[in-house]
């Protein structure tokens, strides 16, 4: 048994490539992605590192896929010792498709959670306010401020 | 408190009022809806229907609770729509606040019994486009274009 994947679906009005770009310039990240900054040649087979702005690494992986600028799948693991580093790596997929002429789908899949994951949940905290961050700054080019009030997040039946 | 079988959640910079404004206007809501026009009450038990650029009836359902500018909740009866084929679903808006400038709006979906996968990922499809039309349009001022003639 393993716990549902965590899917988010965002439009956006800007082009795949510009989408693809803010996931993947090692700066850009740091705008939406509560200061996060990245270090990739986003080639499979390459390692993925996100950085906190303390420095210190929030998570890395492998870059399983790499297709710009339509689909990008990377592992996630917590590299600092602990339950949420030893429950293994888990796997982000991103699929961008431009829907109509200036507008794209962006799919985030987060999968490969075990069952009683403790990272699932702050994982579906994080990705509204992530996403929602990117959609504002390639719209706006502004991001959303950060230290967002998450909320508690609304505990769904178990489908 | 009961809980959702679905959640779908984006933070959006604008405020409580603005938004609360978009979600329960009839004349903006086709600028954020598909096309679609709301036709909605003023208090609990009024009406609200969603139509179809066409006319027709894609939503006939009531209003179960209203606190301006923070919740809606509305019985979701879908005529025409072989998913949504005699269910009482109930679907409800929360506005709040996140920070400065900032809302978290949450659409909770509660069926009271399990929901098809099918339904899952029509709900994933509709609900999508209608947070990210909402949030494009309060923080450009100019609407989404989307693919017309959707329902969710």
């Amino acid at each position: 048994m393993s716990d549902p994947d965590y899917v988010y679906v965002i439009y956006i009005r800007a082009t795949p490539q510009r989408v693809w770009d803010a996931l993947t310039d090692g700066h850009s990240t740091a705008n939406f992605w509560y200061g996060r900054t990245n270090e990739s040649t986003w080639r499979t087979g390459d390692t993925v590192i996100f950085r906190r702005p303390d420095g210190g690494i929030d998570f890395s992986g492998e870059v399983f896929e790499a297709e710009p600028p339509r689909r990008l799948s990377h592992g996630f693991l917590h590299p600092a010792p602990g339950p949420m580093h030893d429950e293994g790596d888990t796997r982000v997929t991103y699929d961008i498709v431009e829907v109509e002429a200036g507008v794209v789908r962006l799919t985030m899949t987060h999968s490969g959670f075990k069952a009683g994951s403790i990272i699932r949940p702050g994982v579906e905290r994080g990705w509204p306010v992530i996403l929602s961050g990117l959609k504002s700054l390639l719209e706006t080019g502004e991001a959303l401020p950060d230290r967002l009030d998450v909320g508690h997040v609304v505990e769904c039946d178990p489908a | 408190m009961d809980k959702p079988d679905l959640v779908y959640i984006a933070f959006i910079a604008t405020d409580a009022k603005t938004l609360w404004r978009l979600l329960t206007s009839e004349g903006d809501s086709p600028l954020w809806f598909f096309g679609c026009r709301i036709e909605i009450g003023e208090a609990a038990g009024g009406p609200y229907r969603v139509r179809s650029p066409d006319g027709a009836l894609a939503v006939d359902g009531a209003i179960l609770a209203i606190e301006p500018p923070h919740r809606l909740r509305i019985l979701w009866r879908m005529p025409g729509n072989p998913l949504g084929e005699g269910r009482q679903n109930e679907i409800e808006y929360r506005i709040e606040p996140a920070t400065d400038g900032v809302v978290k709006l949450s659409v909770l979906e509660f069926h009271h019994r399990p929901v098809p996968e099918a339904w899952q990922e029509s709900g994933r499809e509709g609900w999508s486009k209608i947070l990210s039309a909402l949030k494009t349009l309060c923080e450009t001022g100019r609407p989404l274009p989307l693919l017309m003639g959707d329902r969710p």
